[in-house]
């Protein structure tokens, strides 16, 4: 992810507003699409991320630049998305289903529409899978593979080991592979299923 | 095939693809797979996986989904009682306030536990060297008080019976230098005594107003104060004897 001038940052942790407006521009579509690929739906992801810039806000005196300043913005958007799922899970028993995920981007000339409707299939079933995950592993798997960070990089936004993240990321695709056998075979191709 | 089970070759194709990189397949693995359509199969399906996660696009957001975005944060973040500037100075005030509250905290526990106890243990026993000073000071006070009003009324007694042939052995008695009075007090010496009982009084109370001062201050020197009390009481007996 790209980094806000240093002299900006400056600023804002100085306290300058204007500052802040500006590394709240910079920073607010990366952290809506994390926020969103924890949450769901858009509304919520924005409002997570309310609340995360205003906690980073609040606490960007504390940000020591020994890691980058986005992974610190990851690591508090991934917290901030965990617990909006966790307390949305205590108030309501169930967590608010993935939207639609068509695939706006895939290349118009290279697939049939019936080929926009099975990648789409995938993309919603793997989306509801990859909800169905522990928080651990949930939070490891998008950003390794949705938002596609190292395993160094995405240890240093959940604060943990390396080794921790390829743990993590072992059993999340071990989950996946399973969910998505036994939901439905076809989803993914496995033809040992059929062996 | 290989010897490898299937499960153990799958086990290594998820590891691998949680790994930091793409690393070769190891020759054992290689060799298991080209000869396994399951493990082949799940390859294909990890690898799938992964690209489908990669690549699966998320909707666009709505196009009003910044409008008010920076307006709310900020009525959000003024209207939050934990604002940058209490976050700012309310963090530094709590924190000063908790190091005061825990470094007098700290203080007096460790001024009960290290040096009060100690002092306390000091001053209960000097207060208890105290009460044994002031006892023997007393006692010795009562002593040549009581010794005092014997030896008056033995002198009393003697000079009323100056001619009483009985008191020649008490006459003998007495240390060598020490002479007997008149046969009965003056009127002179009445006032004497009197006036040295009310001087023996004032040392007394002088002397006590000392003590209890010592008493006060808890300094040092009880002793020499019961040497005093008795060097005043002593010189007090000899002149009287003389």
């Amino acid at each position: 992810m790209a980094e806000i001038a240093p002299d900006i940052l400056a600023r804002a942790q100085g306290g300058e507003a204007a500052a802040f407006d500006e590394l709240v521009r910079f920073y607010r579509q990366d952290l809506l699409r994390v926020t969103y690929r924890f949450v769901g739906n858009y509304e919520d992801a924005r409002d997570v991320l309310q609340l995360v810039f205003i906690k980073v806000y609040q606490n960007i005196e504390r940000w020591e630049p020994r890691a980058p300043f986005w992974s610190w913005l990851y690591r508090i958007a991934v917290n901030e998305s965990l617990g909006w799922k966790k307390r949305e899970k205590r108030r309501f028993g169930v967590v608010t289903p993935i939207e639609e995920t068509p695939y706006p981007d895939a290349p118009s000339g290279s697939a049939s529409p019936l080929d926009d409707v099975a990648r789409e299939e995938i993309g919603e079933r793997l989306s509801q899978a990859i909800d169905m995950l522990p928080e651990m592993q949930r939070a490891t798997f998008v950003l390794r593979y949705r938002e596609e960070l190292s395993v160094k990089e995405t240890a240093a936004v959940l604060g943990c080991a390396e080794g921790t993240v390829k743990a993590n990321g072992f059993h999340a695709i071990r989950r996946l592979r399973q969910i998505l056998r036994t939901e439905d075979p076809e989803v993914i191709p496995n033809e040992s299923s059929a062996l | 095939m290989s010897p490898l089970h299937c499960n153990t070759v799958q086990e290594a194709l998820w590891e691998r693809a949680a790994s930091a990189g793409p690393a070769p397949l190891s020759p054992a693995l290689v060799d298991h797979m080209s000869s396994c359509p399951a493990c082949q199969s799940e390859r294909r399906a990890v690898a799938e996986l992964l690209e489908a996660s990669r690549t699966m696009a998320d909707p666009e957001p709505p196009q009003d989904i910044w409008d008010g975005f920076e307006e709310r944060m900020w009525r959000e973040i003024h209207g939050n009682p934990v604002s940058r500037a209490w976050g700012r100075w309310g963090r530094r005030v709590v924190g000063l306030a908790a190091m005061l509250v825990l470094g007098f905290g700290l203080g007096a526990v460790a001024m009960r536990v290290a040096r009060p106890g100690a002092d306390e243990v000091a001053t209960a026993e000097r207060r208890d060297r105290l009460a044994e000073d002031i006892q023997a000071g007393l006692a010795n006070d009562a002593r040549l008080q009581s010794y005092f009003d014997e030896l008056q009324s033995i002198l009393v007694a003697y000079r009323a019976s100056d001619q009483d042939p009985s008191m020649d052995v008490f006459r003998r008695s007495l240390p060598s230098g020490m002479v007997a009075g008149p046969a009965a007090p003056s009127e002179a010496d009445r006032q004497r005594l009197e006036r040295q009982r009310a001087t023996r009084e004032q040392l007394r109370s002088v002397v006590l107003g000392m003590l209890v001062s010592e008493i006060e201050s808890e300094s040092h020197g009880f002793a020499y104060i019961d040497r005093r009390v008795a060097s005043i009481a002593g010189q007090q007996l000899l002149y009287f004897i003389h």
